[in-house]
């Protein structure tokens, strides 16, 4: 999907947006080393961060209030919370940066 | 082993269930006073384990070089170790050296498993209703990454196909009629036998990290933790085997990272990937998906390149191959939609029928 002339435009929208997920999430499993440590493709339930039920609500409630981003559906909680990097596309496609 | 028949074996876990023997991983039994301590030491995760609860963790070399994929599990009183990476005698000279090294004084067994037990597996969206009966219900309320006793048989709900999965540790004077009685109960449940191949094709489509994946790169020697996106599985406030030399690959920053990715032909591992001509990284692992209907793999890109939806090339002998960086799972898994308390292979049609590729939310 990305074209050369803007991949360096994408890439520092995607850290960024990778940055700010990072955050949230290590604020909801209360992870006490540095956000950057945790990897873009770790789960998010089961292997991985480890998050139950009961954060998965966390995450809603984290992505609608500090990032603006509702999801709603069967299919977009599913898929959409697979993983950190899976919520980083929920994210950039909900504001235009990714297709 | 021929393509149909690899896509047969696919088409059975990702729809039912795939039996396998897991000869590849080592199991072994750590016993005495000194044993949590051991594995505390060898484990890069704390392990805070009660009776019947397991952790997936790693086993590092001293330079932190991954020498183990290991699941840790407490039961029967002692500690097993599942290991993926090294032979059952390997892991056992590693605790044993390490024993001796760190705890000179602690009363330890260290015992592989292999003379007497046989470990297999059952992997799929209905894997639970081929080991529940097999085993009883009572399999139905095992959590993920736990473990139970029934009789002879030691059963741990894990895997790494992103489908439900269990691991059967039995006797192996038991292990021919177990299997028997496995292919019976899961006849039909449209069991098929597994092999390897079609467990590392999951593991892939999936994202999970392989020990098969590893092999010598220039672009980072030895691969981490950090480079493999395993650093979940890592406290960095805690000593183990390798923190030393994984704290300072932290503190120098990632220089490249594991990807996974989808590409239009047959790509081999140590390919190298290109962005404009520039190389920019290597394949890790690569197969053909019939799930995906084409290749996916995983490549060790160059940090500011490893992320999702970026468009690279390899160059292969008959021409540029085009792979496409992705978010995993590649694959909206089926288990993902079976629920063991309100769906059964017999009423399959309510939860789908196949493990698909992901779709955007």
């Amino acid at each position: 999907m990305t074209a050369a002339r803007d991949l360096d435009a994408y890439l520092e929208r995607r850290e960024r947006t990778l940055d700010e997920v990072r955050r949230l999430m290590a604020s909801i499993i209360d992870y006490r080393g540095d956000p950057a440590d945790i990897d873009p493709d770790a789960g998010l339930f089961g292997t991985g961060l480890g998050l139950d039920s009961l954060d998965a609500v966390e995450v809603l409630i984290g992505l609608e209030i500090d990032l603006g981003v509702r999801l709603e559906g069967d299919d977009a909680m599913r898929l959409g919370l697979r993983s950190v990097n899976a919520v980083v596309d929920v994210v950039m496609r909900a504001r235009g940066e990714l297709r | 082993m021929s393509r149909e028949m690899l896509e047969a074996e696919l088409h059975g876990l990702r729809s039912s269930a795939g039996s396998s023997r897991a000869d590849h991983i080592a199991v072994i039994r750590v016993d005495g006073p000194g044993a949590f301590d051991l594995l505390e030491h060898a484990s890069t995760r704390r392990l805070y384990l009660r009776e019947g609860q397991m952790r997936h963790t790693l086993l590092l070399h001293e330079d932190a070089g991954i020498f183990a994929d290991v699941y840790i599990g407490s039961a029967d009183d002692g500690l097993y170790v599942l290991a993926e990476g090294p032979t059952e005698a390997e892991l056992v000279a590693w605790l044993q050296e390490l024993r001796e090294r760190r705890f000179p004084a602690a009363r330890v067994e260290v015992g592989g498993q292999a003379e007497e037990r046989v470990t297999l597996g059952v992997d799929g969206p209905y894997a639970w209703e081929v080991v529940s009966g097999l085993l009883g219900r009572v399999v139905l309320g095992m959590p993920y990454l736990t473990l139970l006793r029934r009789d002879d048989v030691l059963c741990l709900r894990a895997g790494k196909t992103g489908e439900y999965g269990y691991l059967l540790v039995v006797p192996r004077s038991q292990a021919a009629g177990l299997e028997a009685r496995l292919a019976e109960v899961g006849r039909p449940l449209g069991l098929v036998t597994v092999g390897r191949e079609a467990l590392d094709v999951c593991a892939l489509e999936n994202g999970h990290f392989s020990m098969r994946a590893l092999r010598e790169t220039a672009l980072a020697r030895p691969l981490t933790p950090i480079e493999l996106q395993q650093q979940w599985r890592v406290a960095y406030d805690k000593v183990f085997v390798g923190s030393e030399a994984l704290r300072a690959r932290r503190a120098e920053g990632p220089r490249v990272r594991a990807t996974s990715f989808t590409a239009d032909a047959a790509l081999v591992p140590g390919q190298t990937v290109q962005l404009g001509g520039e190389d920019v990284g290597e394949v890790l692992a690569s197969t053909f998906s019939p799930s995906l209907g084409g290749w996916v793999g995983t490549a060790l890109l160059t940090r500011r390149l490893a992320h999702p939806h970026v468009e690279l090339a390899a160059r292969s002998d008959t021409g540029v191959v085009h792979l496409t960086t992705r978010t995993p799972p590649l694959i909206d898994n089926l288990s993902l939609h079976v629920d063991p308390h309100k769906h059964s292979f017999a009423t399959r049609a309510a939860a789908g029928s196949l493990s698909r590729p992901e779709t955007t939310p």
